[in-house]
């Protein structure tokens, strides 16, 4: 039995795609990769995946061909999204509360 | 949001498990049905999966899917029973070709497989979870 040999892993990508990602990298910041509009993306997605969790509900519930085990994985999924959000949200205001809070 | 893989690799297979179940289920419950004798018989079918892999989405696959039912080629029992209404002029009636012990064996493996897939799942959304304690 001969076993084939592993591939070479695929870089860790950046866990947000950003559709700024053709920047050339040592540009600096550009506007697509903003703080805001990162968390734009955040919450557009975090909102379909409640959207989706909540037509799936909805599917069950209404008697529909609906797995539940898919339903528990979306709500799952919509739970995770916004536990991640209220996570960035903290500590995006926990940073602002230390630049408020500093004495000058 | 990325990160959700698992859930969806999972999924497929809570899927196939489920279907797969279904298929069982059905084999089992056609176990007492006969054909006259020289028709074809009820042959119990088997599930058969195939992994999924959409190129250029990373190292991993995307899952599982059920792609097709083969039925059991074996050779049918003919069976004396004077008194079915389906017996041929000899009395004889075809049993339908599902063995109960191999159904069972693959209900088994079929529960098995839906509990281990729910845990990939679990284990994903713990390891998430865990994540996000991270700076707090």
């Amino acid at each position: 039995m001969q076993i084939p040999p592993l591939g070479a892993v695929a870089p860790i990508q950046s866990p947000f795609r950003t559709s700024g990602a053709s920047s050339p990298a040592g540009a600096g910041p550009s506007r697509d990769s903003s703080f805001s509009d990162m968390v734009t993306k955040g919450l557009q997605s975090v909102s379909a995946s409640e959207k989706s969790a909540d037509s799936m509900v909805q599917g069950l519930a209404s008697g529909k061909p609906v797995q539940a085990a898919d339903v528990m994985i979306a709500t799952s999924k919509a739970s995770l999204s916004v536990q991640m959000l209220v996570a960035v949200r903290d500590q995006a205001v926990g940073a602002y509360r230390d630049i408020m809070n500093m004495q000058v | 949001m990325i990160g959700f893989d698992t859930f969806d690799v999972g999924r497929s297979g809570l899927t196939l498990s489920k279907t797969w179940l279904d298929v069982i289920a059905n084999n089992i419950a056609n176990v007492n049905t006969v054909h006259p004798a020289g028709q074809q018989p009820f042959r119990a079918s088997y599930l058969v999966a195939q992994e999924v892999v959409e190129p250029g989405l990373g190292p991993s696959g995307q899952g599982v899917r059920p792609v097709a039912l083969v039925e059991d080629p074996s050779m049918p029992a003919m069976v004396s029973s004077p008194g079915n209404p389906l017996a041929d002029a000899n009395g004889n009636v075809t049993e339908p070709v599902v063995d109960l012990s191999i159904e069972m064996t693959n209900m088994i493996m079929a529960s098995r497989s839906f509990q281990v897939n729910e845990r990939t799942i679990e284990t994903a959304r713990d390891m998430y979870q865990a994540a996000l304690q991270i700076g707090k």
